[in-house]
């Protein structure tokens, strides 16, 4: 017992005043780089490339996002690699603080600076963006009048907006300036909160908040257009009455409709990919179950992808198309929602779908899972489950295990299934 | 009642008219029986028991200090618990779970019903005869983080209840709480260290060890895992129906996560906007549930198999307000049965199978016509 006691204490909680100011001086340093190309000018050729596989719509290839503290570096993100592909749902699932909103923070680069900072990795996405011409102004798409047989009019959306020619490019946004990402955020990708009170401005009407954006996504819109559009878009989240909301104010709706607010709102600038954070965490089953079916109905409707994150196995089954399993900032499975669910290979997966409750099993005990995630400044350089790994073989003192293929969509980083599966 | 005679003479369709008739009507008779149940014996098996409990908090008030308006947060619930038994009351947020748990532990005082605790009615007890009765019901928080003290160390915040209410001789408290400790899977050099030390998940594990330090007979449990991982939840879980066994233990447990009532419950209450809509065992309440609710709640948990295809009953439309509930059945403006009586006619709260209760126009015709 008292050997146990000594140990606890060598590995103490708290650090003096001399080690906190070393650490300090310490990541000030690199933060203060990483600032630097965060705001630094950069033409586009420093951030343009190419998708690894054309199907995809994002690629996230090694990343890595720390949070310099005085405690020490948080490596929230340690090295994740997905993709997602077009027209698909991606699930990310994990514990509480394994890292899965920091991933979406990351992709969205809103993390909060200068202690949150994208430390190496890439986030390569599949932009499409109006063409410009040497002058940057972007170039209308013309057709010909429908009165006059020789003049040429601006081409119009369903709505009436004018329409722009577009083109397509592959942009690495972790290597983008900020200042270039208002080309991206909120147009191309965005993204629905778990609290949606905190992302609607209390001061604002529905209806000022939702034209807002129209007229950022289509200039040269007129009042009369955004109104149609947000109204468009109330109606499309199946909100019965979107005149009506459309001239409230946010505390006057209840959190079900809030969220539906929240996903219209980001759904009108078209986007290609929509990042939606535990988007029903905060919600009751019953309105859980709505605003799931909308955001089902709605993926296929806008064609595009979604990246769904949550820590509910079952709606993840549900909705998703691939299911992407995180531990302590790592990816240590991946593969389609089969294999996922009906083939689960890392000890962590196993243990995750048995420790839940289900409606239909019986049994008297719940399996769980012993111990807790290790201590996000000092994680070991051996498998993170290691403590709470029932299956634990000699090799897992080693080093942190590789991605291993299992299948041409199934991934797995265990020690369990080695050299075999690699060679046969 | 005026009020519903006012509308009858503007409402032109006889048949609303006949409804709104036979609402004051039920009602006039629900007010009789309630009177009539308040003097019946108490169920001297009974734990705990609970007779149309109702609490209401006021909204408004004049200037001369009168309630104008109230919102009834809890209305007309009634239940029996059994020692080492548990309880589970599913429901959605705001409908009024925790309410009714702290008004069982007279941390809210009931505006009516009567509370039985023990063959003894506490409800009008004061804070002096409350404090025996403190050490036999305990609650449990849903955040793990702000219930704890945070400049005591463990040993320190869970020795304090015992040497208070003198659970053990002062020389015995440490190895008590040793024990104690050891119970709820707490290692024993924890003993000198502070909360803020610990993850979530063990310091629900210090809260349940707090409130069993003083040997209670029942515990109100309100989301003691929704604030944790899903690896998490399942260890303290395990724990919970451990220490029930082994301290003989009644549970409240309040949740919003079905899966997780039905792996703990003995019984179930489904509450909607303050009323208790069905209550029953859990085997009755799972096979054989018979609220519109119910049913609809059960059929919305999303199931963790990708191949089973959901056969949702989908509600439309958003929860009212409490502090201004629809009215004859409160469930009537999201009910995919809804009839017109429905609109007008509040349904009455029966016994449909024995133990198993519900309160709904349609299971009434139904059983009425087997
Ligand atoms: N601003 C910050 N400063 C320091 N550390 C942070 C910050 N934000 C997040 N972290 C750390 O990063 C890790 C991952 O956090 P993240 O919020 O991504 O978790 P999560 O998986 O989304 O969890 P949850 O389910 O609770 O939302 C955690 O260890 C967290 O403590
Ligand atoms: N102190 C209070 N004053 C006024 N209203 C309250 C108070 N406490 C709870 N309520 C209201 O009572 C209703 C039920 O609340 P509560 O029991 O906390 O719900 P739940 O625990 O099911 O989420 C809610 O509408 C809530 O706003
Ligand atoms: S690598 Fe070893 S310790 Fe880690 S999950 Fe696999 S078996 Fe368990
Ligand atoms: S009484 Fe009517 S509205 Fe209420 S639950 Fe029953 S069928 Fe639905
Ligand atoms: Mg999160
Ligand atoms: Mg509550």
């Amino acid at each position: 017992m008292s050997n146990e006691k000594n140990t606890e204490k060598t590995q103490k909680h708290y650090l003096t005043s001399k080690e906190i100011k070393a650490i300090a001086k310490e990541n000030s340093k690199v933060m203060k780089a990483l600032e630097k190309k965060k705001y630094r000018k950069a033409v586009e050729s420093e951030f343009v490339t190419t998708m690894k596989d054309d199907k995809n719509i994002l690629e996230i290839e090694d990343l890595h996002t720390y949070f310099f503290t005085d405690q020490g570096v948080v490596k929230a993100v340690n090295g994740v690699s997905f993709n997602i592909p077009k027209n698909s749902t991606v699930g990310i699932v994990g514990e509480s603080g394994c890292g899965k909103s920091v991933t979406s923070m990351s992709v969205m680069r809103l993390l909060q600076g200068p202690q949150g900072q994208i430390y190496s990795g890439s986030i390569r996405f599949k932009s499409e963006e109006f063409k410009r011409d040497a002058k940057g102004n972007p170039i209308p798409v013309f057709v010909k009048d429908e009165n006059g047989a020789d003049t040429q009019v601006q081409a119009t959306s369903s709505s009436g907006a004018p329409l722009f020619e577009m083109e397509e490019k592959v942009l690495d946004i972790a290597e983008m300036p900020i200042s270039e990402i208002h080309r991206i955020r909120g147009r191309q990708i965005s993204m629905i909160f778990q609290e949606p009170m905190t992302s609607l401005n209390p001061v604002f009407t529905i209806g000022n908040q939702l034209d807002e954006v129209v007229f950022i996504h289509s200039p040269g819109a007129t009042k009369e257009m955004a109104k149609k559009r947000s109204l468009e878009m109330l109606e499309l989240v199946g909100i019965a009455a979107p005149e009506r909301v459309y001239n409230s104010y946010p505390h006057e709706l209840s959190g079900g409709m809030r969220q539906r607010v929240m996903i219209s709102m980001a759904l009108i600038c078209d986007p290609r990919l929509i990042i939606a954070d535990e988007p029903t965490t905060a919600l009751d089953v019953t309105i859980q179950a709505q605003i799931l079916d909308l955001l089902r109905d709605l993926k296929d409707r806008i064609n595009g992808s979604i990246m769904l994150i949550t820590h509910d196995l079952g709606i993840i089954a549900e909705m998703a198309d691939y299911v992407v399993v995180m531990y302590a900032g790592r990816v240590i499975e991946q593969g389609t929602v089969s294999e996922i669910f009906h083939n689960p290979m890392h000890p962590y997966t196993i243990g995750l779908q048995k420790s839940k409750p289900t409606m239909d099993s019986d049994s008297d005990t719940l399996f769980n899972i012993p111990g807790n995630v290790p201590n996000p400044v000092n994680m070991p350089s051996h498998c993170y489950f290691k403590e709470r790994c029932s299956k634990c073989i000699g090799k897992c003192s080693g080093d942190y295990p590789g991605m291993i293929q299992v299948s041409p969509t199934h991934y797995v980083a265990c020690h369990l299934y080695g050299e075999e599966e690699k060679n046969g | 009642m005026a009020d519903s005679k006012k509308e009858a003479t503007e409402v032109i369709d006889p048949a609303v008219a006949a409804f709104i008739e036979e609402d004051a009507k039920r009602k006039a008779e629900l007010e009789e029986a309630k009177a009539k149940d308040f003097e019946k014996p108490y169920d001297t098996e009974a734990l705990l028991e609970v007779r149309h409990l109702r609490k209401c908090f006021p909204l408004q008030k004049s200037l001369l200090g009168k309630v104008q308006r109230e919102l009834v947060a809890v209305d007309d619930v009634s239940f029996k618990l059994n020692a080492g038994e548990t309880l589970g009351i599913v429901g959605e947020s705001g409908c009024g779970k925790t309410t009714l748990g702290r008004a069982i532990l007279k941390l809210h005082e009931p505006t009516g019903g009567r509370i039985i605790f023990n063959g003894e009615d506490i409800t009008d007890f004061n804070v002096k005869q409350m404090r025996k009765n403190r050490t036999e019901m305990q609650i449990i928080f849903q955040d793990p983080y702000s219930s704890l003290p945070p400049r005591s160390t463990v040993g320190d915040i869970l020795s304090e209840p015992v040497k208070v209410h003198k659970i053990v001789p002062d020389s015995e408290v440490k190895d008590y709480v040793m024990d104690l400790m050891e119970k709820c899977g707490l290692r024993d050099y924890y003993y000198e260290r502070y909360p803020h030390e610990f993850s979530g998940g063990q310091r629900q594990r210090i809260c349940i060890a707090r409130a069993l330090s003083v040997k209670p007979k029942l515990v109100i449990c309100d989301e003691p895992v929704s604030a944790l991982d899903v690896s998490i939840q399942a260890q303290n879980i395990n724990l919970l129906k451990d220490l029930q066994k082994s301290m003989n233990l009644a549970y409240v447990f309040i949740s919003h996560d079905l899966s997780v009532v039905k792996f703990i419950s003995d019984k179930i209450g489904v509450m909607y906007l303050g009323s208790m809509v069905e209550f029953g065992n859990k085997k009755d309440i799972f096979s054989n549930p018979i609220h519109p609710y119910t049913k609809a709640l059960f059929s919305a948990i999303p199931n963790p198999n990708p191949d089973v295809k959901m056969n949702r009953i989908v509600l439309n439309g958003d929860i009212p307000s409490p502090a201004n509930p629809p009215k004859g059945c409160r469930f009537h403006t999201r009910c995919p049965n809804a009839t017109e009586k429905c609109k007008y006619v509040t349904p009455e709260y029966r016994e449909y199978e024995p133990g198993h209760f519900a309160a709904c126009h349609l299971c009434e015709e139904e059983f009425s016509k087997k």
